[in-house]
């Protein structure tokens, strides 16, 4: 009796406590819950990490580990079969110019890059450096791989990374080393975007940014534009419209540190890695949107944050892109995002995210509809 | 048919009710009647009637007597009113736990407590969890081998969802129906009706919406 007592008492004591941090008159429950819509997304990006979208023709791609696609005026997504198999594992894919790439291999050993000029069949591509691709970047048209080659020191059982990077040569058939931006240790390369306003081609490691203006001049290339000995580069993008947001570099941190165009401007927009940066139209005007990464302490993103360069918040189920009835909470929430695209000929935005396993009802893969003047809402792709 | 506020608050209030008519003119239910069961003994001679005795022989539950309850089960969400969206129909099935204790004030008529939790899954992934905390009004009777109960209880609840909560008055109204175990032992079931309104206030009264829900649970009773 006595041990029901001091339960009973401890339940009632806890109780008043769990009030102070219960109320929020601004929230509705039966408001927000008779709002939602079942998310109805295709199996193939069920609790799976989407990286990429983009546009080909008529056509959506979209990358896991392998590479699917739909119509833009469909919905139902189907595997791109790639070299006459639709067994491979894919590194990356991307469009650049009028090809698609697919870079595909689990093993090292195994890496082959692949082309297409209809996103139906591929040609295998040879003449490919030394040492295996992990990814490819695609800045104005030209293709750009990046190797990665591991020395193991047997004695210590440890090794070096070394991380190159390579431009396609068209001309040649034939990858050409970007001048100095070869064997870095410090990282892969975060990012290459091509800034059309001043014709410079911009490449990122974690602690240096590197531009050129003519890509093919091997000789030239190699300025590192900005000294980043206290920032961890994360991403690199290249994203705006001179009538909206303004075309701008951005350079995002491990620390949530957002950077337009050099590091003196600078929008601290919260404490966990930012990824990448997409301008979307907003009520008449433009607005950006700033995806998060996985924080390495605690293990979890933050979805992303809205707004402009200076003032964002932090999206949730009342911001601007997902919609009040979109569910935001059990879509993007608390996910890293790894791609945003934004297509203007169907006012559509997508996001690739890593949606976790811990609901089937997570995607890796969003779609929200712009309207003309507000947002549709996530919708499970 | 679309539920209106009246038609709900009606069914609330049937649910509300006292019916202590049913009860009226049980035949009684001596402990020592149950099945299996011997009279408590408390040293004296059970046999002779008494005034306690004569008490309970219209109800056998006497003032005094205690009840510990512990329940389970199926929480079935009924509507949301009024209809902004979907309705309740945005909730799946869930699940219900709860502890109750009773003190008889008079014969059959009990006052308590009962805190609960419930559990109910949104079609968006998310998780609504309701926690209330009542007070109680029951009455009880019996006919061999079985209990009855109706009940009504008011209290606070809080509910959390999608890493918001409320907190606000609710009320409970229902029934049981239990097998008398053993002399210590009821087991039974007991639906219940919860009434959960939301209540907002000042810019956001728009937001006040009234929740029911069938708690269909099993339960079982400790009679100290």
């Amino acid at each position: 009796m006595l041990r029901l007592r001091r339960a009973v008492g401890a339940a009632l004591a806890l109780f008043p406590v769990l009030l102070l941090f219960s109320c929020n008159n601004a929230y509705g429950i039966f408001d927000d819950i008779q709002g939602q819509t079942k998310q109805k997304g295709s199996d193939i990006f069920k609790k799976t990490t989407a990286y990429t979208v983009f546009r080909f023709n008529n056509s959506y791609f979209a990358s896991t580990a392998k590479l699917y696609t739909r119509p833009v005026s469909g919905s139902s997504w189907s595997k791109v079969s790639v070299g006459g198999t639709s067994s491979y594992f894919l590194r990356s894919a991307v469009l650049c110019g009028s090809k698609v790439y697919a870079l595909t291999g689990e093993d090292s050993s195994d890496v082959k890059l692949y082309s297409s000029s209809d996103g139906s069949s591929w040609t295998q591509m040879t003449s490919l450096p030394t040492y295996p691709l992990d990814t490819l970047f695609s800045a104005n048209g030209e293709l750009f791989a990046v190797s990665h080659r591991f020395d193991e020191d047997e004695s210590t059982n440890s090794g070096t990374s070394y991380f190159s990077l390579y431009h396609y040569d068209t001309g040649s058939t034939s990858f050409v080393p970007v001048a100095n931006l070869q064997s870095l240790t410090d990282s892969s390369i975060r990012g290459v975007v091509y800034d059309d306003t001043n014709s410079r081609y911009y490449f990122a490691s974690e602690g240096s940014i590197y531009y050129t203006t003519d890509v093919t001049n091997t000789s030239s290339i190699s300025t590192t534009l900005f000294a980043t000995t206290s920032v961890t580069i994360w991403y690199l993008s290249y994203t705006g419209t001179a009538s909206g947001t303004g075309k701008h570099l951005y350079i995002t941190d491990t620390d949530g540190n957002l950077y337009r165009d050099d590091f003196s401007t600078s929008d601290d927009v919260n404490s966990t890695p930012l990824s990448v940066v997409a301008e979307v139209p907003y009520s008449g005007g433009y607005m950006l949107v700033v995806g998060t990464d996985t924080d390495s302490s605690s293990n979890a993103a933050e979805g992303y944050y809205e707004g402009t360069f200076g003032s964002f918040s932090r999206g949730n189920k009342n911001s601007i892109v997902a919609h009040s009835s979109s569910i935001f909470n059990s879509t993007v929430e608390n996910f890293p995002v790894h791609c945003f695209f934004w297509d203007s000929a169907t006012d559509d935005l997508f996001v690739c995210i890593s949606p976790g396993t811990s609901s089937s009802t997570y995607y890796g893969l969003y779609k929200s509809h712009y309207n003309g003047s507000s947002w549709d809402g996530w919708e499970a792709q | 048919m679309k539920l209106s506020g009246v038609a709900v608050l009606a069914a609330a209030a049937l649910f509300l009710l006292p019916l202590p008519a049913l009860a009226a003119d049980k035949p009684s239910l001596r402990l020592a009647d149950a099945p299996g069961q011997e009279a408590p003994s408390d040293g004296g001679d059970n046999s002779a009637p008494d005034d306690s005795a004569s008490d309970s022989s219209d109800n056998p539950f006497l003032p005094g007597e205690q009840l510990l309850g512990v329940s389970a089960g199926l929480q079935i969400p009924w509507f949301i009113l009024p209809k902004t969206g979907e309705g309740a129909a945005n909730l799946k099935l869930g699940g219900n736990f709860g502890f109750q204790y009773q003190y008889f004030l008079s014969p059959g008529f009990s006052v308590g407590g009962d805190l609960a939790a419930s559990y109910n899954a949104t079609i968006g992934g998310l998780s609504l969890f309701i926690l209330p905390l009542c007070a109680s009004a029951s009455y009880w009777w019996t006919k061999l081998p079985f209990e009855f109960t109706v009940f009504g209880e008011a209290g606070v609840y809080m509910m959390r969802e999608n890493h918001e909560g409320i907190i606000d008055p609710m009320a409970k109204a229902g029934v049981g129906a239990y097998w008398r175990l053993s002399s210590g032992w009821s087991v039974g079931l007991k639906p219940t009706f919860w009434l959960i309104p939301e209540i907002h206030y000042g810019n956001y009264k728009s937001l006040t919406q009234t929740g029911g829900f069938i708690e269909t649970s099993l339960s079982a009773v400790y009679h100290l």
